[in-house]
């Protein structure tokens, strides 16, 4: 009787973990994918719908195509996980039994708890979001550009710092810069949270004329002033707000207690159980770890959890853990970027930005469909920590 | 090296052969291959330490606008910096051919650091992965 | 001094991103006043950043402790 494994979420950690347990187990595994649009998407593209340099069809494919051939795909919306009983219970009805299941239902947004950041800013952490952006930049005809975090965590936290750089760049080629102001209101008192890339950045910053606020963590919005303020008391006008709009964990996780306040699960840093449930697991930004919430960490998250899995299956000791591997590209806006690479070990020492990493993550973007889903990749560079300080 | 290794054996020593080179090599390395360079000829002229920099011309179907274009390109970014900066990005060894050093009379103290060392062409095949791009 | 109550720890050891400064933020805007939280971290810049932010957020830094190869942080919302 094969294992039965249940994986909410297709996204990038739920399709690769998937694929990679059909892998391994073969005939003595059963995995079903529950997700409620039976679309994938890639998200990092959106930056580039949002300055009007992509266009949204190519960051969508259905998850289907994605999965290997005996992996089910449920198109269903989970909406309450009963972890004693090893089922979860869908929408229209009916419930999937599980002997294992993988919860990687990712981070939704959650716009209505700031005043006024629906009305009054843009975000480009969806497809709609980004499109309107584009199109609220087209029309732009200089101003004010601020950008700001609304909550955290959030996804991808090199996004707004790269959006910043890059929205410089997009003045400039439209003949706009001259007569704009562009600031990144960072949460905190530097540009960006890793401080040896922050280092990198803040001198590019300064050269272009990009300003930057610190310790601003953004509390409400007045759309008609054109107003946003900060939990720390300070207030700034702006003619085009660009918010990271606040992040919740998936509706489900709340619905059958097991989450955080955010809805965020808790889970062990290495094995990636879920607190309490030793056939649980939690994959990508679903976690409550303090870590990146980024397709990476998930990348690197689903080997290991398809591995417990196997082990709990054959009955042997499990030999992987998550040593905390994170690789996230880092755009700097003139045709160059650098790179994070980093581990639990090992803090990221990121190169000065230049033209290759650039076309390394261009690459990345063109190939993701046709290798990282079905875990296609090979585990070396780019994605071990650096040269030198491997140990 | 392993069964995906990228090979590329650079023959020519234009500046546009030796970017779009370095861009092939850059892409691979970040795809985790690992990437094997074999300098022969006009590429191994060009990585001279000495050389490295100056003029290299282009290829005669560049015409002037392409000409132009490839200098402007070399000036964002010169190929020998991104083939530099690819070794941040994944396992890319650079390596020159023997019998080339021998006919062009050039000793490994006369060429670029980036060049990591000299190697003959039966060394080359044995590292190679399953087939070679000669540029 | 007497230790308050944790309310929730955040052991962001070896954790370079978002970073234990913003763990810590994002832990302070979803609580009640009055809660307290620990925030374990190895990065050195924790130091000055920590009490920085907590100073200009007007909370209260109720301790650093250094322990082994990290230090803990408590912080109280204090509104």
């Amino acid at each position: 009787m094969p294992a039965q494994v249940v994986v909410l979420g297709g996204g990038v950690g739920g399709t690769l973990v998937a694929n990679l347990l059909d892998k391994s187990l073969g005939r003595d595994v059963h995995v079903t994918v529950v997700d409620s649009t039976g679309m994938h998407h890639y998200q990092p593209g959106y930056l580039y719908v949002a300055l009007g340099e992509a266009k949204g069809h190519w960051l969508t494919r259905e998850e289907r195509t994605l999965l290997r051939n005996h992996v089910d795909l449920a198109i269903e919306e989970a909406v309450r996980i009963h972890p004693d009983a090893g089922t979860v219970q869908l929408r229209r009805g009916g419930s999937l039994p599980w002997d294992y299941l993988v919860i990687a239902t990712g981070a939704r947004l959650v716009p209505d708890l700031i005043p006024g950041l629906a009305e009054g800013s843009f975000e480009f952490y969806s497809l709609p979001g980004a499109e309107r952006l584009a199109q609220a930049l087209r029309g732009f005809d200089g101003g004010s550009i601020k950008i700001g975090i609304a909550g955290i965590p959030y996804k991808c936290p090199p996004a707004p710092v790269e959006f910043t750089m890059m929205v410089d760049g997009y003045l400039r080629r439209r003949g706009l810069r001259d007569r704009s102001e562009v600031e990144l209101l960072s949460p905190l008192n530097r540009a960006f949270t890793i401080e040896s890339a922050s280092k990198l950045i803040q001198p590019i910053m300064d050269q272009r004329g990009i300003g930057l606020t610190t310790f601003f963590n953004v509390e409400s919005v007045d759309p008609s002033a054109h107003i946003v303020e900060s939990l720390e008391g300070e207030k700034q006008e702006y003619d085009l707000l660009v918010l990271v709009p606040p992040h919740e964990g998936a509706e489900v996780i709340k619905a059958s207690d097991m989450g955080d306040v955010s809805g965020w699960l808790p889970t062990d840093r290495t094995t990636l159980q879920v607190a309490g449930c030793e056939r649980v697991f939690a994959l990508g930004d679903a976690t409550d770890l303090p870590i990146s919430k980024s397709g990476s960490t998930a990348h690197f998250e689903a080997p290991v959890i398809a591995s417990r899995i196997a082990s709990l299956v054959n009955g042997t000791a499990p030999k992987t853990n998550y040593g905390g591997r994170v690789m996230c590209f880092l755009e700097t806006g003139d045709g160059k970027a650098t790179s994070l690479r980093f581990d639990y070990e090992h803090p990221p020492i990121p190169p000065q930005p230049n033209r290759a990493w650039h076309v390394a993550k261009w690459l990345f973007n063109r190939l993701y469909w046709e290798t990282v889903p079905h875990g296609r990749l090979p585990e070396r560079a780019p994605f071990t920590t650096p040269k030198e300080v491997a140990s | 090296m392993a069964d995906d290794t990228f090979s590329l054996i650079l023959f020519s020593g234009t500046d546009d052969k030796l970017h779009a080179a370095a861009v092939l090599a850059v892409g691979a390395a970040a795809m985790g291959r690992p990437v094997n360079v074999f300098l022969q000829y006009w590429a191994l002229d060009a990585f001279r330490d000495d050389r490295v920099r100056k003029d290299h011309g282009v290829a005669p179907e560049a015409g002037e606008d392409g000409a132009r274009a490839v200098i402007e390109q070399q000036n964002t970014t010169h190929w020998i910096e991104l083939f530099e900066q690819a070794k941040d990005i994944g396992e890319v060894t650079i390596n020159a051919c023997a019998e080339s050093m021998e006919l062009l009379s050039i000793t490994a103290d006369d060429l670029h650091p980036v060049v990591d060392g000299v190697w003959g062409v039966a060394r080359f095949f044995m590292e190679a992965g399953d087939g070679a791009t000669f540029i | 001094m007497a230790t308050a109550e944790i309310t929730r720890s955040i052991d962001a050891r070896g954790m370079a991103c978002p970073g234990p400064l913003m763990a810590l933020i994002g832990a302070i805007r979803t609580a009640h006043v009055g809660d307290v939280f620990e925030v374990l971290s190895s990065d050195e810049g924790s130091k000055t950043d920590i009490p920085a932010w907590v100073e200009k957020a007007q909370h209260e830094l109720v301790e650093v402790v250094p322990e082994d190869g990290y230090a803990r942080f408590v912080i109280r919302k204090a509104r």
